[in-house]
């Protein structure tokens, strides 16, 4: 579970991952419930999530599609943000050539 | 229905909403309905709309829920945000909570969809489509052609019954246009926000290309040309849905966003060879 990982579950190379590491109540629909404590701890209900519960993890994730890491609760935890990393390309080294010697 | 609708120069940003929000209930059926802010002279309304698929479910927010046309069950919701000068996204969410006014399972598309004002060289202006399979704005001024569309059911979406069977789509994008990848057009028009992906072997949000068998012009007599039209999919790694009312039609048939009749005289709006079906 990588940021790759999460940017192909997403489709998005912006925003955040939080891990729901609270408890849902019985009888309670899993993505309302982590969707509305989302926006409680975030003070907002305009953004936008998606829940999904990864089964071969055991672990149920929230994305967020927020420009900045607006979250603060104990109970989501970041797990990656989903902005691609800088890849800074190593400009070749060119060797100093010695001039060739007279005589 | 599709509303021509165009605005004058004194539109302010409250008419916008409430005009924007009085197609999509319904309230528009002819052009005296629309605000004072819209250009009611050059403002045009075409067909009929079709009744108990849209409601709004929030005084406050723009939020609506929208009922597929034609499979029972599937209800998704969708909200317009606006700030101070224009209508700037378009979310759709699988899901909603009305005691907290928040979608679940949502995602959103840039909009920015501004308040030109209608002049006659230009013939501009934003065209709406509101029937029981799409929502659509298609506004070239503002570069936003973007709509909610019902899909038809995959193999996917009868197994995983959680699947949305609604998408947005960017119809600035044309059919099997991108590069082919994995058997399937790669452009990113479209998006599910939330239908089971065999590729992550959970739910996800899914993004999707347009698909459609290229069609051809025929002559069908003297000073008759006849355009096919053929169904145009929503294509990504996994199945294939249906895009309802969204067609294929030859290449260039028509230049720019033009509306024309079909054989069973239904009105259709055509942008980016793409012909949309207004009833």
């Amino acid at each position: 579970m990588n940021k790759e990982f999460f940017q192909r579950l997403f489709q998005a190379k912006h925003g955040y991952v939080y891990r729901y590491a609270g408890t849902v109540p019985d009888g309670e629909s899993a993505a309302h419930y982590i969707t509305d404590a989302f926006a409680t701890s975030t003070s907002t209900n305009l953004l936008n999530t998606v829940v999904i519960e990864l089964t071969t993890f055991n672990v149920t994730v929230i994305y967020a599609n927020s420009v900045e890491n607006l979250n603060n609760s104990l109970d989501f935890v970041l797990i990656t943000d989903l902005i691609p990393d800088v890849v800074i390309e190593q400009l070749p080294v060119v060797e100093e050539s010695t001039p060739p010697t007279e005589g | 229905m599709l509303v021509r609708y165009r605005l004058n120069s004194s539109c302010t940003l409250a008419n916008f909403q409430a005009d924007i929000n009085n197609i999509i209930l319904g309230n528009i059926v002819t052009t005296a309905d629309l605000s004072s802010g819209a250009d009611k002279t050059n403002s045009v309304v075409l067909g009929t709309y079709t009744s108990a698929i849209y409601s709004r479910v929030n005084s406050t927010t723009y939020t609506y829920s929208k009922a597929h046309n034609s499979i029972a069950g599937y209800t998704n919701y969708f909200r317009l945000t606006f700030d101070t000068t224009q209508m700037t996204t378009l979310s759709l969410a699988q899901s909603y909570t009305s005691g907290t006014d928040t979608l679940v399972n949502s995602s959103a598309i840039t909009v920015n969809m501004k308040m030109f004002t209608f002049v006659s060289a230009l013939q501009n202006g934003i065209d709406i489509i509101v029937s029981n399979k799409m929502l659509v704005f298609i506004a070239p001024q503002s570069g936003a052609m973007i709509g909610i569309i019902d899909l038809g059911h995959s193999s996917t979406t009868r197994t995983y019954t959680n699947s949305m069977l609604m998408m947005l789509q960017d119809f600035g994008n044309v059919p099997n246009w991108g590069v082919l990848s994995q058997g399937v057009y790669a452009n990113t028009g479209g998006t599910i926000p939330y239908t089971y992906n065999y590729d992550t072997a959970s739910y996800s949000t899914v993004t999707s290309g347009i698909s459609g068998a290229q069609t051809l012009r025929k002559p069908g007599g003297a000073g008759i040309t006849v355009i096919f039209e053929n169904p145009l999919f929503t294509a990504s790694s996994g199945a294939t849905s249906l895009m309802y009312g969204c067609y294929r039609i030859p290449f260039l048939s028509f230049s720019g966003i033009q509306i024309y009749k079909d054989a069973s005289n239904f009105y259709r709006l055509t942008v980016n060879d793409i012909s949309l079906l207004v009833d």
